[in-house]
């Protein structure tokens, strides 16, 4: 039988995600990559099993990724997506990390500020709200000063 | 795999139009029936493409015809690419024998269905659209790169928007808002979306339908079809995923489906007359020219500014106007690139006709997936 009682609503996150983004209360936020211990890849965000057609192992560490990369390519977005609406306008950025991953990201910081090849670290921020109105948190890069 | 022809042809104008998309697509539905002279019993199957408009969407666009209950009606999703899908299916049923005549509809109304002043969207479960990602955000991303390797300016990617608008002005199906003469600094000065990206560089969201019938050549025969138009190759392929340091400026999945085509068909780039492809912003156009293999890497700047791609050039890109002179109803456009193409090849475009088309290629990109370039491509090559 259907419970007729209101639940009361579960609240949403306002942390994106934990299985990618670690933002220690001593020490700098660092991105993890997912490291298959069967063929050796490591992946961004999270993948597992492995996505490697020839491997699908289920046995995968987390490995912290370089907290610096490069700006490969940025842009300066003035129209979003509905809810983002307060977030414009947006730089969003493919930032390169040594291990040979790019990640998408929103950059931390002025529009008409960034270059391709900008070098950049990872920071906690804002990205978008949730459904309570609230800041998600996750990753973000800003420009090394 | 047998001899597949297009024999009839549907599409309407293209725009804001009040009608949802079930409505369009009957509309193209009944114009390619009555285009290729032939009853609706003679259909034998029917795949449908739409992006985002609903589900069941060829059943609630067939059930109106009257011919629900009549024929097997399948769905195709696979965003932007789902027209050409839609065709590129019915393209297998016939080709594999299964039947003799079936027909591929794209169909989609935005403006009914999104809030305006807003940009597509990647589905929010893919990491790229949660951290705020739009389709324009992603295609100014290779943009800003493609000006940072070639020097390229703003005013060279706005000479594709320039002559896709000029192509599309005798073109009664183009947009009516956005065919005909526009200047340099009307593109370059319109609003920003996202740079280096202004408004007159992307395509709108209109809303439409096109429609095509395929059928085998004793179809042909029996119906006696004056211009028929020959599939060269119709292929599909899904976007190679790599979260490595891939090359924006290249396009791996447009290459891998140009390929397939060029191989199936056994025509190559040089031997085609017309492309109609997917610019659904200027800088895609571009990047074709290379990624298609019309010329080499680094030279589709030197291409469109030599007037290589447009009429009196080697190929005639986007005749119709393309994407950036239609507007871009998501899962009409490629069903209406193949119409357009067939138009040409059977030397109808009064006032936009590539002189002498024998040969035309449609392509079609679809989707936002992290990790991909495009999640979807469809290219046809067509002959007559």
């Amino acid at each position: 039988m259907a419970d007729k009682t209101k639940k009361k609503k579960k609240e949403d996150i306002t942390f994106f995600h934990p299985d990618i983004f670690e933002v220690p209360e001593d020490s700098p936020p660092y991105l993890k990559g997912w490291k298959c211990k069967q063929c050796g890849t490591i992946w961004f965000p999270k993948f597992s099993p492995c996505p490697n057609p020839d491997c699908w192992s289920e046995d995968m560490e987390i490995v912290p990724l370089s907290r610096k990369g490069k700006i490969y390519s940025y842009t300066d977005m003035y129209i979003g997506q509905l809810e983002l609406k307060a977030y414009m306008p947006m730089t969003v950025a493919y930032v390169d990390l040594p291990e040979g991953i790019r990640v998408f990201a929103q950059l931390d910081g002025e529009v008409g500020t960034f270059n391709c090849e900008d070098e950049v670290e990872v920071v906690a921020g804002p990205v978008r709200d949730n459904m309570d109105g609230k800041p998600i948190t996750s990753y973000k890069f800003k420009k090394i000063s | 795999m047998r001899d597949v022809y297009i024999i009839g042809i549907g599409e309407i104008p293209f725009g804001m139009l009040p009608d949802d998309y079930h409505i369009l697509g009957q509309r193209v539905v009944m114009a390619s029936i009555r285009d290729a002279g032939i009853s609706w019993k003679d259909i034998d199957s029917a795949f449908v493409g739409n992006g985002m408009n609903g589900v069941c969407t060829g059943q609630r666009m067939f059930r109106d015809t009257g011919m629900c209950g009549k024929l097997p009606i399948i769905n195709v999703e696979s965003a932007c690419s789902a027209g050409a899908m839609a065709v590129h299916s019915a393209y297998v049923r016939v080709g594999a024998g299964l039947d003799e005549v079936s027909i591929g509809v794209g169909a989609e109304n935005a403006s009914l269905h999104r809030v305006s002043g807003t940009a597509a969207t990647p589905d929010l479960a893919d990491i790229e659209g949660f951290l705020g990602v739009v389709m324009v955000g992603k295609y100014a991303l290779r943009a800003q790169r493609y000006m940072y390797e070639t020097g390229a300016t703003i005013e060279d990617l706005a000479q594709v928007a320039i002559k896709n608008r000029r192509h599309a002005k005798n073109n009664p199906y183009a947009w009516s808002k956005a065919r005909g003469e526009i200047s340099v600094e009307e593109v370059v000065n319109s609003r920003m979306i996202a740079t280096p990206l202004t408004l007159n560089q992307c395509c709108a969201m209109t809303d439409g339908a096109g429609a095509v019938i395929l059928a085998s050549e004793d179809a042909v025969k029996k119906f006696g079809i004056a211009k028929p138009v020959k599939i060269e190759a119709s292929s599909v392929v899904s976007g190679p995923f790599n979260i490595g340091h891939k090359d924006e400026c290249a396009d791996d999945i447009v290459t891998l489906g140009c390929n397939a085509a060029y191989e199936e068909s056994g025509i190559g780039p040089e031997d085609i007359d017309m492309a109609e492809c997917h610019d659904a912003f200027t800088i895609s156009e571009l990047i074709y020219y290379e990624a298609m293999g019309f010329c080499k890497k680094g030279d589709g700047l030197k291409m469109l500014r030599d007037g290589d791609v447009t009429h009196g050039g080697k190929v005639v890109f986007s005749p119709r106007g393309g994407m950036l002179a239609y507007g871009h109803p998501m899962g009409a456009s490629g069903a209406v690139q193949i119409v357009e193409c067939a138009r040409q090849l059977r030397g109808e475009c009064d006032g936009y006709q590539v002189e002498g088309a024998k040969t035309a290629l449609s392509q079609v990109t679809g989707g936002g997936l992290s990790g991909t370039q495009h999640a979807a491509c469809t290219t046809h090559i067509l002959s007559i």
